[in-house]
């Protein structure tokens, strides 16, 4: 592959092996093999966490209960204010 | 295919299958019915239903010791939904809302099922694995333990 990289400054066109993502409760970049299909978010996209958080009862229990309740509060200001809410409604995935 | 993502997993060291999928099922949150492919369906129902009562327990200590009213809320919501989940070690015809179905990927494949989430702990096959998820959404998940053939 060509690399276009040589003479051109502030550009960076090398693939990443992986594509990476966020974590979903402590935002962390990660890659999709060490990454567990989590909540969908406010928009209704599908979010991830991080494997390394399964591990843990206690920080999974506590990290997943206030991202939530912020997803919950993101979509109730979007409501409120009439932002406009994704086809998918993500409320239909949370308990209220 | 039909949309649905897809996500391999290998169980880490000393972590057994059956916690493994409870932690996965706990971060999907309430979204639907679950169905799990397994050899011994009964088997892992059984100890499934344990982890998942010992990870009830843990989600109450933490209520219990949070003050965030917002949090206590939460965990409430996320306790109230795992003790309405039931675990049923059958095929049926409808899956209801709150509950984890466990099958053998024979039964599976004269009945497909609608849900939300499908876990496969067993090797099937390309045509078993085509025709179990011949009827999941485009949003459905599904998640591979190991490899399938």
């Amino acid at each position: 592959m060509t690399n276009h990289t040589i003479f051109e400054k502030k550009i960076q066109t090398t693939p990443k092996s992986q594509p990476g993502t966020l974590c979903g409760i402590c935002s962390g970049l990660i890659s999709k093999g060490e990454a567990t299909v989590g909540p969908y978010d406010a928009d209704g996209n599908l979010t991830f966490i991080c494997n390394r958080h399964l591990r843990n009862s206690h920080q999974l229990i506590s990290l997943l209960a206030d991202y939530i309740v912020d997803e919950q509060r993101e979509l109730t200001h979007r409501k409120q204010y009439n932002l406009g809410i994704s086809e998918v409604t993500p409320d239909a995935w949370f308990l209220s | 295919m039909h949309g649905f993502y897809l996500e391999r997993r290998a169980l880490p060291m000393n972590t057994p299958l059956s916690k493994d999928l409870v932690q996965h099922i706990f971060t999907r949150g309430a979204k639907g019915s679950v169905v799990v492919v397994s050899e011994k369906p009964q088997d892992l129902a059984a100890i499934a239903k344990k982890q998942w009562h010992v990870m009830n327990r843990l989600v109450q200590r933490e209520r219990a010791s949070t003050l965030k009213l917002a949090r206590i809320a939460e965990l409430s919501n996320q306790i109230r939904w795992m003790e309405r989940m039931s675990f049923i070690a059958k095929p049926i015809e409808e899956l209801p809302d709150y509950s984890i179905i466990f099958a053998t990927a024979e039964a599976l494949v004269l009945k497909p099922p609608i849900c939300s989430t499908l876990y496969i702990t067993q090797e099937v096959t390309d045509e078993q694995f085509h025709f179990m998820t011949s009827w999941l959404h485009s949003d459905s998940i599904v998640v591979i333990y190991g490899k399938y053939v």
